[in-house]
């Protein structure tokens, strides 16, 4: 399990990393002051795709991994499983998709 | 005054995402004087319409405080 565990937060870790270039500008935009200390976050966007790539895939892998191991019989335990994978799936989307959703949100406000 | 309105131009090299657009673009109109802004993800150009007058650090400061670096392009008059 503590593998599956790792899989999931380096799978979260290389979600953030991979958008973290887009932090300032966000930011910016909620907080209408700058953010410039942290400008030196956009060395990060040349990795910003395979940093997302490898989310997804660490996130797929610790998936496949649990699910090699651990489903067996035990419905119930399954369904709980499922529901957290999806739900970490989830945030990994929101957080990569991002730049691109709250843009869309800001813009309307404003 | 013939000449009152000024299009700025303003390379911002390192936008990589709509957002960043979005935040130069409010960056820039929030400088008094600046009428109207266009801001181009795949040119990375800003385009500005505002009051003659306004100087380039006003507009690079506006940019740098999105924590991006703009470069000077041209500035042309407008006849109104």
């Amino acid at each position: 399990m503590k593998k599956e565990i790792l899989g999931v937060l380096t799978a979260l870790l290389s979600a953030v990393g991979a958008t973290a270039c887009c932090l300032p500008p966000l930011l910016f935009l909620l907080f209408g002051i700058s953010f410039e200390f942290l400008s030196f976050l956009e060395i990060l966007t040349p990795f910003r795709i395979p940093l997302s790539l490898l989310s997804l895939f660490v996130l797929w892998l610790s998936w496949r991994s649990y699910a090699h191991h651990t489903f067996t019989c035990n419905p119930q335990k399954r369904k709980r499983y499922i529901w957290f994978y999806s739900m970490i799936l989830g945030v990994i989307l929101l957080i990569l998709l991002y730049p691109e959703w709250a843009n869309f949100l800001i813009q309307d406000v404003e | 005054m013939l000449f009152a309105k000024e299009e700025v131009v303003i390379k911002v090299a390192r936008m990589h995402c709509p957002m960043c657009t979005t935040a130069v673009k409010k960056a820039l109109k929030s400088i008094e004087g600046v009428e109207n802004t266009k801001v181009t993800l795949e040119t990375k150009l800003a385009v500005v319409i505002a009051k003659d007058g306004i100087d380039d650090k006003t507009f690079l400061e506006a940019v740098k405080t999105t924590g991006y670096e703009g470069v000077m392009v041209s500035r042309k008059r407008l006849k109104e």
